[in-house]
């Protein structure tokens, strides 16, 4: 399994099932930092990495579910993964609808743990690297001039060289100019490309103007 | 338009009892007439016989008698109907005229007699109102007396309904508390249970991972070996802290006489087994000695046998009830007591699971009587064995050492 340096948060009161958890995390070669109680989890500093949040429903304090929504309330998206004693299927529903991965009921089996936060792990993964890279475009679209910016937002919308420069009043010949460097700072092979980026930067509707 | 005429006479406001009124009103009228033609008649036989003096006295008593029966009015009305004939009678008997100084002194004479009987008329009424309005008091009284009993008779009713269903309410409350508190302890037991439990499962399957790795890794797989064994030593004590639990509902024992416990119970159980008309033949030894236990916890057990021998003799409805209870002692130094009666027996399949909780053919039953039963015999060292009766109906028996028994 490759792994990068992917992080398992575990919330459980319960000390035997940290430990045991930490001894399965480990054989797969997994980080696992656990917790007791939710308020020592939100004290820690968590690292920027892919990570997931094994939880326990019963806890002391809140349940588990209530600070699921308290997660969701702050915008926290780290993926969660319920453990309980108690299969409640009501209280599994509505965890799940709240955007939990899994909900397993202990004893569970090594696997399906294993496999529920792969997915987790995989899913967050996911999340950061659509981030990263909407950032990434964000920062290569920053680098562009003005009036490459006013070209592009031509450009995008499938207009000809030709019909972009009487749109700005300047030649063909300039606008090929402007065109070669948008590609070149936008990392663009070809003007499908191009028409891409601006869809997932949601540029050609605001830079109408 | 007689009644229209009587109301304008009398002022009556009912027009249904005007025409009943006007008769009334005139019915004292009428009876002084009457009484003044009797004097009339009277007179003139007095005269006839006595011939020379003319007697008035008739007229008097006809004058005050009319005043006294009729009041005032019919008084007059008598005065002035008797003043002609008075005067005839006079002067019939003097045979001379003019003398009108008489026929005033007659009058006077005769509206004295009037008022004389007014008088008397209005004592009359009064006493006759006085009567009446002590009647009309002595009526409501009455009235309120038989609403006041009637309210009485009500409240009682209501107070036992109420105190029925206190009673029923009572007993479902300590149903739902021994309910609640079981469930809760057995989702807290089942929890504490579960935790270790979960870990093990877990670090077992860690250490198969160590142990099936390419190069397995043995510390690794101890590791998680130890683990296990802390996680089930810890399972282990959670078992043990139950058990402790369990035991120390049992207080120390003490002597307990059988027949005195088993005396209570019954008469804890009368009303129940008499509503049922159970007949409860019992037969114990009066040698036995006492037994070393837990005086209420037996006596539980008892009501739980019982209990359920009435509850099956009441649905056998084709035989007489009768439920025997015998104790002895065996001679390996046991006690011994049965409960056998002869209603349904036991259903179908039921036998086997007999002692385990929850289980009940009874439609508000909990399944719980005989768990806790074998627990308590268990508890003193005993045993709780079930036969069907024959040829019907069901037999408990409850066999204790008698000498230190107790030896967990
Ligand atoms: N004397 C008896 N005759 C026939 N069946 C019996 C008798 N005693 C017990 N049983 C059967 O055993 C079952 C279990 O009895 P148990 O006393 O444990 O529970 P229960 O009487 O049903 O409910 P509860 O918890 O209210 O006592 C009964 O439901 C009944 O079917
Ligand atoms: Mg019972």
């Amino acid at each position: 399994m490759i792994e990068d340096d992917a992080i398992v948060y575990v919330i459980d009161d319960d000390d035997s099932i940290r430990a045991a958890l930490s001894g399965l995390l480990r054989s797969v070669g997994l980080k696992m930092v656990g917790f007791g109680s939710p308020r020592e989890f939100l004290a820690h500093t968590r690292q920027n990495v892919p990570s997931c949040l094994v939880l326990d429903v019963r806890l002391p304090g809140a349940s588990g579910l209530e600070f699921q929504r308290e997660l969701i309330a702050v915008r926290d998206q780290i993926p969660i993964i319920f453990i309980t004693g108690h299969g409640d299927i009501p209280m599994s529903v509505r965890a799940m609808k709240a955007g939990a991965v899994e909900f397993l009921t202990k004893p569970f089996r090594d696997q399906d743990l294993l496999d529920a936060i792969q997915n987790a792990l995989a899913s967050d993964r996911a999340r950061r690297e659509q981030e990263r890279s909407i950032a990434d475009l964000r920062e290569r679209l920053a680098s562009l001039t003005e009036r490459e910016r006013q070209v592009m937002a031509i450009l995008v919308q499938g207009q000809l060289n030709k019909q972009i420069g009487a749109a700005l009043g300047t030649t063909e010949s300039t606008v090929k100019a402007h065109r070669a460097q948008i590609m070149r700072k936008m990392h663009a092979a070809t003007l499908a490309d191009l028409i891409r980026m601006a869809g997932r930067l949601q540029f050609g509707t605001e830079a109408a103007v | 338009m007689r009644r229209l005429a009587a109301n304008f006479l009398w002022g009556s406001p009912s027009a249904d009892q005007s025409g009943r009124d006007v008769l009334q009103r005139l019915t004292p009228y009428l009876i002084a007439l009457l009484l003044v033609g009797l004097a009339l008649l009277a007179t003139a036989v007095l005269q006839h016989i006595y011939v020379r003096r003319p007697s008035l006295f008739p007229f008097f008593a006809a004058i005050a008698t009319a005043a006294w029966f009729g009041g005032r009015g019919p008084g007059f009305f008598a005065v002035a109907v008797s003043v002609p004939f008075g005067l005839y009678f006079y002067g019939v008997s003097r045979s001379d005229h003019g003398l009108h100084g008489r026929d005033v002194l007659l009058f006077v004479f005769f509206a004295v007699c009037a008022f004389v009987g007014d008088a008397l008329y209005k004592h009359r009424r009064q006493t006759e109102e006085t009567l009446r309005k002590a009647h009309r008091q002595l009526q409501t009284n009455a009235a309120e007396l038989q609403r006041t009993n009637n309210a009485l008779v009500a409240e009682m009713a209501e107070r036992q309904r109420t105190e029925a269903a206190l009673d029923t309410t009572r007993n479902e409350l300590a149903r739902a508390a021994r309910l609640t508190s079981m469930a809760e302890m057995a989702a807290s037991i089942a929890h504490e249970i579960n935790q270790p439990l979960a870990a093990i499962v877990t670090n077992a399957d860690t250490c198969v991972r160590w142990l099936n790795a390419p190069t397995p890794e043995l510390d690794e797989a101890r590791e998680a070996a130890k683990r296990i064994v802390r996680d089930a030593e810890r399972a282990g004590q959670v078992v043990t802290r139950i058990r402790a639990m369990v035991k120390s509902v049992l207080v120390e024992p003490v002597q307990v006489s059988l027949r005195a416990s088993l005396d209570e119970v019954l008469a804890l159980l009368q009303a129940e087994i008499e509503k049922h008309r159970v007949t409860v033949h019992s037969d114990i030894d009066p040698a036995l000695p006492a037994f070393a236990g837990d005086r209420i916890q037996m006596q539980q057990v008892f009501v739980n046998l019982i209990t359920n021998a009435v509850e099956s003799l009441s649905q056998t409805i084709d035989r007489p009830r009768h439920l025997w209870i015998a104790a002895r002692r065996t001679p390996e130094e046991d006690l011994e007591v049965t409960f056998r009666d002869d209603g349904q027996g036991f259903a179908d399949g039921v036998l086997a699971r007999l002692f385990d909780s929850f289980v009940t053919t009874k439609a508000d039953g909990m399944g719980m009587g005989l768990s806790i039963c074998r627990t308590v015999v268990q508890a003193h060292g005993g045993v709780l064995v079930a036969t069907p009766a024959l040829p019907h109906g069901a037999q408990f028996t409850i066999t204790i050492p008698l000498n230190g028994g107790r030896d967990d």
